[in-house]
C-alpha cells in the first residue's frame, strides 16, 4: 500500500511525461542545436560520411543531416542591423519631438519583425479591459442578455483563419469601409498600407481575444457572492467605486489569466498575419517572429536561421513566463 | 433610532406573489423577529426594507419617512447577511470602514467609529486580519461591526446565526440580546428558528406563504396562538394535535368546544395519569434534563410527551396521558383557534 502510494503519481504522469519530453523538451534543445548550424533542411548523408549517391543500388545506411557548424553566426545575422535601426528609430522620434520634418526610416526585415511583435505586446492587451466591460455588461440576468451572450461567445469559436478572411474582406479598400477610407484618404485600405497594416491585423486579433477575455471574466464574476454586491450597495458604493474597490480586486485571478493568455497570444501571433498579409505589404511590414521563423525555415530553406529565430522567441517568452510565475508565487504566499 | 412601518406591502416575482398585504409596525428600539418556514417570504420582506428588492405595492416608512424609492444606502439601515458577505480582499478594519470611506466621512471619525465598534465586539486584535483567517463567530462579529459603524437607525439581520454551530449559536444569541440593550437600536431579525425568535424578540411576526399569520409578544404567541400553524411553529417540540373525537372519548376536560375539529396540547403540558388517552411508546429521546417520549395512539395520531428528568420506559409499553388544567387549544376546520 505504501509503495503503491509512492509510485502511483509517477505512474499516472508517465504517459504525459513521455509526450512532454518527445514533443516539447527535445524540440526545444533540438532548436538550440540546429540554430548553431547552417542547414538547408533537405540534404542528408550516411552516418559514416559517405554521400547518398555513393550507395550501391541495394545498399542502405543511417541518414544524418548535412549541417555545417557556424557558431553564433545565425544570431549575428539576426541582430546585425539592430544597432543601426535602433539609431534610426531614435532619430525619427527625436525628430518628431523637436518638430523637424522626418520620415519613418528604412529598416531591416528583422528590425521590423521585432518592432511588430512589440506593437502586438503593447496593443493586444487592450482586449482585456474591453473583455471585462463586455463581461460586466453580460453578467446581468434579463432574458435578452442571456440570449445575446451566446453571440458574444461566437468569435471565440471561429477558426483564426476564418476571422482573418472575414477581416480581409472587411478591410478591402472597395469593401464596407470604403466611405471611411475615402474620408480619411486611405486609398489602399487598413492592411494595404505598410505603416498601418500591423494595427489592422491587431484590431482583427482583438475580435476573438475580447471574447476569450470576456469568458474568463464571466467565470470570475460568478465567483463573487451576490450578497457582497448588496452589502456594498448598502455601504453606499456604486458605479466606479463598487467596481474598483469591491469587484476588481476579487477578479485578480481572472485578470492574471487574461493577461497571461493575451501576452503569450501576442508573442505567438501567426495565423492572422499569415492569412491576411503574409508578412507584407512590402518586405516584412506586418511580419512577426513566429511567421518570419516559419517563412525562413520552410520557404527559404534556412533551417539554422529559422531555429535561431525560434530560440530568440523562446527566450522572450521565457522572460514573460518567469514574470508570470514569480507573480503567481508571490500572490500565493500572500494569501 | 426610528420606527419602521410596513403598510399594505405586496411583492410579486413575475406572476408569483410572494408577499401578500403585509402590515407591521415596529416601535422605536424594538427587537422584532420575522419567523416562518423557508420560502415564506421573510427574507424577501427584510430585503424590501433594506431596499435590495423593489416593492410591488404598499409603503415602507422608516422614522415616518416613506422610503419606497430611497436608495439602500440612504435609508439609514444596516444589514447583516446570512453569509456575512464580508469583502474577502479587505482586512477587518477595511471591511468595517469601507462604507464610511465611500460616503466620504473624515478619516479621524472613521478611525474612532471602527475602534469603538471593535471594542464593543471585542475585535481589537483581529483588525488587521482578512476574513479568511477568522472563525465563523469572528466573521459574524465583523459583519455586525460593519453594521454598527454606520450608526444606522435600523439594524436588519438575515438569519445571522444559521451558519454557526449549535454551541456558538447559543453564545451569539446571548451576545445579540446584550448588544440590543447596549445599542438601544431598532432591530429586525429574520430567522426560521423559533428558539431565536422567542429568546431575542420583543415582538414576533409569524409568516407563512407571504401572509402574516400572527403578530405578538413571544409568550403571547406561545400561550394564545391564533391558528394551528402558529401553534405548531412556536414551541419545541411542536404542539400535539389530536382529533376532537379522540380527546372527547378520552374524557379530556375542556375539549367540548363547539366547532372544534382539533385539540392541541403542548408536549410539556401532558402528564402521565391513571385515566385519559392510552397509547403505545414507539420511541424515546433522552436529553439528560428532559425525556421526550413519542407515543402512537390507536387511531394512529402521534403524541409527544416532555417530562423533566430521566424516565426509563420501554418501547412498546402502554402509557396513559392527560393535559394539565387549562392548557388545551381548540382549532376549527380551517385551523383557526377558538377562544372561550
Amino acid at each position: 500500500m505504501g509503495n503503491a502510494n509512492r509510485y502511483a503519481p509517477w505512474l499516472f504522469l508517465f504517459p504525459a511525461l513521455i509526450y512532454f519530453f518527445i514533443l516539447v523538451i527535445y524540440p526545444i534543445f533540438g532548436s538550440f542545436w540546429v540554430s548553431f548550424h547552417d542547414w538547408n533542411g533537405t540534404t542528408f548523408q550516411c552516418s559514416d560520411g559517405r554521400s547518398l549517391l555513393e550507395l550501391k543500388e541495394d545498399e542502405s545506411c543511417r541518414r544524418v543531416p548535412v549541417m555545417t557548424w557556424v557558431g553564433l553566426e545565425n544570431y549575428e545575422r539576426f541582430f546585425e542591423k539592430t544597432p543601426r535601426d535602433f539609431e534610426r528609430v531614435r532619430n525619427y522620434w527625436v525628430g518628431i519631438f523637436t518638430g523637424e520634418p522626418v520620415r519613418w526610416p528604412r529598416l531591416s526585415v528583422e528590425s521590423k519583425v521585432l518592432l511588430n511583435n512589440i506593437k502586438w505586446l503593447l496593443l493586444f492587451p487592450a482586449a482585456i479591459p474591453i473583455g471585462l466591460a463586455f463581461a460586466l455588461f453580460l453578467n446581468q440576468s434579463p432574458t435578452w442578455v442571456r440570449i445575446t451572450k451566446s453571440m458574444f461567445f461566437f468569435p471565440f469559436v471561429l477558426s483564426p483563419a476564418v476571422i482573418a478572411f472575414v477581416f480581409q474582406y472587411f478591410y478591402d479598400p472597395a469593401g464596407p469601409l470604403k466611405e471611411i477610407y475615402n474620408a480619411l484618404g486611405w486609398s489602399s485600405g487598413f492592411i494595404g498600407d505598410q505603416n498601418k497594416a500591423t494595427y489592422g491585423i491587431i484590431a482583427a486579433g482583438w475580435y476573438p481575444q475580447i471574447a476569450y477575455c470576456m469568458i474568463i471574466y464571466l467565470a470570475g464574476l460568478t465567483a463573487i457572492e451576490p450578497e457582497q454586491i448588496e452589502a456594498a450597495r448598502l455601504d453606499g458604493a456604486k458605479g466606479w467605486k463598487l467596481l474598483k474597490r469591491v469587484i476588481l480586486p476579487q477578479l485578480w485571478p481572472a485578470t492574471f489569466i487574461a493577461l497571461v493568455v493575451t501576452m503569450i497570444g501576442a508573442l505567438r501571433s501567426f495565423d492572422l498575419v499569415q492569412v491576411m498579409t503574409g508578412g507584407g505589404p512590402g518586405r516584412g511590414s506586418t511580419d512577426v517572429l513566429a511567421r518570419y521563423m516559419y517563412h525562413k525555415t520552410i520557404f527559404d530553406q534556412d533551417y539554422g536561421y529559422g531555429a535561431a529565430i525560434a530560440v530568440i522567441l523562446f527566450v522572450i517568452m521565457l522572460f514573460f513566463i518567469a514574470i508570470f510565475i514569480q507573480q503567481m508565487i508571490r500572490r500565493d504566499e500572500e494569501t | 433610532m426610528a420606527t419602521v412601518s410596513l403598510q399594505g406591502l405586496h411583492k410579486s416575482f413575475g406572476s408569483t406573489e410572494v408577499i401578500k398585504n403585509v402590515n407591521v409596525d415596529v416601535e422605536d428600539r424594538e427587537f422584532v423577529a420575522l419567523v416562518g418556514p423557508s420560502g415564506c417570504g421573510k427574507s424577501t420582506l427584510l430585503r424590501m426594507i433594506a431596499g435590495l428588492e423593489t416593492i410591488s405595492s404598499g409603503d415602507i416608512s422608516i422614522g415616518n419617512n416613506v422610503v419606497n424609492e430611497v436608495m439602500p444606502s440612504d435609508r439609514k439601515v444596516a444589514m447583516v447577511f446570512q453569509s456575512y458577505a464580508l469583502y474577502p480582499h479587505m482586512t477587518v478594519r477595511q471591511n468595517m470602514s469601507f462604507g464610511l470611506e465611500v460616503t466620504g466621512h473624515p478619516k479621524n471619525e472613521i478611525i474612532d467609529k471602527v475602534e469603538k465598534a471593535a471594542h464593543i465586539l471585542q475585535l481589537g486584535e483581529l483588525l488587521d486580519r482578512k476574513p479568511k483567517q477568522l472563525s465563523g463567530g469572528q466573521r459574524q462579529r465583523v459583519a455586525i461591526g460593519r453594521a454598527i459603524v454606520r450608526d444606522p437607525e435600523v439594524f436588519l439581520f438575515d438569519e445571522p446565526l444559521s451558519n454557526l454551530d449549535a454551541e456558538l449559536r447559543v453564545q451569539m444569541r446571548v451576545e445579540l440580546a446584550l448588544l440590543h440593550k447596549q445599542l438601544n437600536a431598532t432591530m429586525i431579525y429574520v430567522t426560521h428558528d423559533q428558539v431565536e425568535a422567542m429568546t431575542l424578540a420583543d415582538k414576533i411576526v409569524v409568516l407563512r406563504a407571504g401572509v402574516i399569520e400572527q403578530i405578538g409578544a413571544p409568550m403571547e404567541l406561545y400561550n394564545r396562538p391564533a391558528n394551528e400553524f402558529v401553534a405548531g411553529f412556536i414551541g419545541s417540540p411542536r404542539m400535539n394535535m389530536i382529533p376532537v373525537k379522540t380527546a372527547l372519548d378520552a374524557g379530556w376536560k375542556g375539549s367540548k368546544i363547539t366547532g372544534a375539529v382539533k385539540i392541541g396540547v403542548r408536549p410539556e403540558h401532558l402528564v402521565r395519569s391513571k385515566k385519559g388517552l392510552e397509547g403505545t411508546i414507539y420511541h424515546l429521546e433522552h436529553l439528560g434534563g428532559q425525556t421526550l417520549t413519542h407515543i402512537k395512539l390507536p387511531d394512529d395520531t402521534d403524541l409527544t410527551l416532555v417530562e423533566a428528568g430521566e424516565h426509563t420506559y420501554n418501547r412498546g409499553d402502554k402509557i396513559t396521558v392527560e393535559p394539565e388544567a387549562k392548557t388545551l387549544h381548540a382549532f376549527d376546520k380551517v385551523g383557526k383557534a377558538i377562544r372561550n
